[in-house]
């Protein structure tokens, strides 16, 4: 099997061979020796179970391919029309910044705002930090940007919340065969794509490789 | 029990898991991760009191989030204000069980839960519990990867509100209770963000 070092040498730890050897847990904070660990592992803290480190079996070719297409899916989510509703014969078709939209004219600035962000803006923007992170590790360039990008991904990670979307619409569907036809729009196909397309671009993405490559440039 | 950072003088950083050596730091110096440049801290500052403040804020707020209508729907002159728990029942009485459980389980026992959970981890901190740290840390991580479902209703409301512009005949309007309900799950959310699992082990050596 192939194996992936884990030990990042960057210019603190290579004046601290401790900070270099060793790692910690982030959640109980006890300290382990680095070693390396066999592709597709990953570590877990013997004291509380958080997981201390991995080494993904996938390259960033697939988390870019996956964040690609989540970016072409991300246009067609929004773009098409994500549900159209029928009743008493008029029928009306909705993007998904529609909910944003209607809330923000009824005065709900503070729903509205939060609704654009987690299911529109931040899951973009997480893509596209995937994308700036590792293009140019594929390309063997040198990324700008690499902490305050991370940062700032870091940041937005818990208010991504495409898979909560995608459930909500589920009972939305339910709710409105109370008052007359729904059916899904091309924009809702397009969205569960980027639901996918976003996880997998997400659980592909090996954040020590992108460390790492800095030692080598 | 493990060597931990903190006896090493050492310290993880919070946001890409770098150690590095800590230093004594006077008024107004910071230290930056060597490798992602974010502030490193031995523990989150001030983590009890801000995950107090947010808790207690998301509490209060809890309140109206449950007893004002979070959706109010027009049709044909007829108006229904719904609550999140009437929300929940009219899915049950329209014979849709599974969808019922799961917005039960999202909307009314995860705040609860989550609410709950950061409640019994301050209080065992402040008390300096010994007892079954790492289940608590497990109690920690359940409360910081549940704590987004919450969010389901809002998105599902916004959905409806979309959709429901039919002038006179039909309109759905999120209510006051949805802005309460949204405030909660973003209040506890960063409550979960801002404690420390750290501090659950922390009290364990001294005592020893």
């Amino acid at each position: 099997m192939e194996t992936c070092d884990l030990v990042v040498g960057s210019m603190a730890a290579m004046e601290d061979r401790e900070t270099e050897r060793l790692i910690a847990c982030h959640e109980c904070d006890a300290l382990f020796p680095r070693f390396l660990l066999p592709q597709g592992c990953e570590a877990r803290c013997s004291c509380c179970g958080a997981v201390l480190a991995r080494c993904k079996a996938t390259g960033p070719e697939h988390s870019v391919a996956w964040a690609l297409a989540g970016l072409l899916l991300w246009i067609g989510a929004n773009s098409s029309p994500f549900m159209l509703f029928t009743m008493a014969g008029s029928t009306q078709a909705s993007l998904l910044s529609e909910g944003s939209v209607q809330l923000a004219e009824a005065g709900r600035w503070g729903l509205a705002i939060l609704v654009l962000i987690c299911a529109i803006v931040v899951p973009l923007l997480r893509l596209l930090a995937l994308l700036w992170l590792q293009v140019p590790l594929l390309l063997g360039k040198r990324v700008w940007f690499k902490s305050l990008v991370w940062r700032a991904a870091r940041r937005m990670e818990a208010w991504g919340m495409l898979d909560v979307f995608l459930l909500g619409a589920f009972v939305a569907l339910v709710k409105f065969g109370d008052y007359g036809e729904i059916a899904l729009g091309r924009g809702f196909a397009a969205f569960v794509g980027l639901v996918v397309a976003s996880a997998a671009a997400h659980a592909c993405f090996d954040s020590e490789r992108v460390w790492a490559a800095e030692a080598v440039s | 029990m493990a060597v931990r950072a903190l006896d090493g003088g050492l310290v993880c950083c919070h946001s890409c898991g770098q150690l590095s050596r800590w230093r004594r730091l006077s008024r107004g110096q910071e230290l930056a991760c060597p490798r992602c440049l974010r502030t490193v801290h031995l523990r989150k500052p001030n983590a009890m009191g801000k995950t107090w403040a947010l808790l207690i804020a998301a509490i209060i707020l809890y309140i109206p989030a449950n007893l004002m209508p979070v959706m109010a729907s027009v049709s044909y002159g007829r108006g229904s204000p719904d609550t999140i728990m009437s929300g929940v029942m009219e899915l049950f009485s329209s014979n849709q069980a599974v969808l019922a459980i799961i917005v039960f389980v999202a909307s009314i026992m995860v705040p609860v839960l989550k609410i709950l959970g950061l409640m019994i981890l301050l209080i065992s901190v402040h008390r300096r519990s010994r007892g079954r740290p790492a289940d608590r840390t497990r109690l920690y991580r359940l409360v910081e990867l549940v704590g987004r479902w919450s969010m389901l209703d809002v998105f599902m409301i916004s959905l409806m509100v979309s959709l429901m512009q039919f002038g006179a005949l039909s309109t759905v309007e999120a209510g006051p209770g949805a802005v309460c309900f949204a405030a909660v799950v973003v209040l506890t959310m960063l409550a979960a963000q801002s404690f420390d699992p750290r501090l659950i082990w922390d009290g364990m050596e001294e005592q020893r």
